[in-house]
């Protein structure tokens, strides 16, 4: 009898501590899991464009060829790589509503570097092409691209304010970053 | 620098992977350990430490960039947007992981409330049976 007693005892001992795992994580708001979903669609649907786009792109480029081919590479990795990203962390949403400090580090960081990707196109624009079709898709996707980073900034902004101290705070905080 | 960064990317992508795959076949062993390893250690090492080494700030764009020097940029926002993407999936793993010992646990909370309502009721005979009205009745 005593044995049944201390064997359930440790089993919810166990069960609580299985439930509390991911409880130094933060609470995703609804707002940011919006922004999330919506990034994630774009993202799938620029990486798309861009493929069917790149190989006209560098064969409409007169010069360097090869940096161009280059750039355009990185470009469509780089997309591929975000929207994959972004899909993992849907996914990692949808079996809970928190995200750890490293993945929104790292989604923050994310704004950064798509800003950058952005003012890269910016730039590299003049060493591309002067075939009007292809200025036309590449004018479309400098936009998506602004507004991809922008969207990204945005998600940055709001993560630092979660992570900011609250002044009416009952309790210390017990999951201090690393 | 361009060289340099695209071989870093493509040595340190799969080794991360593998750890990554490495901890899952863990956790099926050792089950907790490994749950707080993938969600915890690993993710901070691998966050911390590639990111930090390997991938240092962008830098800022002249005013007139060559071809070159936006390429050279672009080798290091693709390495960075890898590396986004390997600690999502990471996240992913991690969140699938606790949602799978969740529901392990639910099934264990069932089985130790049977439990409980059987020890109880066992009791509940016993002294019912030892009810002088009950014993009568007997």
């Amino acid at each position: 009898m005593r044995a049944a007693i201390i064997s359930a005892a440790l089993s919810l001992v166990a069960v609580t501590l299985i439930f509390s795992l991911g409880g130094c994580d933060k609470k995703v708001t609804d707002q940011e899991k919006s922004i999330i979903a919506s990034l994630t669609l774009d993202a799938q649907e620029r990486a798309a464009a861009f493929d069917v786009a790149k190989s006209q792109i560098v064969a409409a480029t007169p010069n360097d060829s090869a940096i161009v081919a280059h750039f355009i590479a990185n470009q469509s990795d780089s997309l591929h790589a975000l929207a994959t990203g972004l899909q993992s962390l849907g996914g990692a949403l949808t079996n809970g509503s928190n995200l750890s400090q490293n993945a929104r580090d790292a989604l923050s960081q994310e704004a950064d570097t798509a800003t950058a990707r952005a003012a890269d196109l910016r730039a590299m624009a003049k060493y591309l092409t002067a075939d009007p079709a292809t200025l036309t898709f590449l004018a479309a996707h400098q936009a998506a691209l602004d507004a991809q980073a922008t969207s990204l900034q945005q998600l940055k902004a709001l993560f630092v304010a979660d992570a900011a101290p609250k002044l009416k705070t009952s309790a210390p905080p017990t999951c201090a970053k690393k | 620098m361009t060289t340099a960064l695209s071989t870093s990317v493509a040595d340190i992508g799969p080794q991360i992977q593998a750890l990554l795959v490495q901890a899952a076949k863990d956790f099926k062993t050792n089950n907790g350990s490994a749950v707080n390893e993938l969600g915890g250690d690993l993710v901070d090492a691998i966050f911390a430490t590639q990111v930090a080494t390997y991938f240092p700030a962008i830098p800022a764009l002249p005013a007139d960039p060559s071809p070159e020097a936006i390429v050279a940029r672009g080798d290091l926002e693709l390495a960075r947007t890898n590396m986004f993407a390997v600690v999502a999936q990471a996240e992913n793993q991690h969140y699938a992981t606790i949602h799978a010992l969740k529901l392990s646990a639910a099934t264990e909370v069932s089985k130790v409330a049977t439990g409980v309502l059987a020890i109880v009721g066992g009791f509940a005979l016993k002294t019912l049976a030892t009810m002088p009205a009950v014993a009568k009745l007997g």
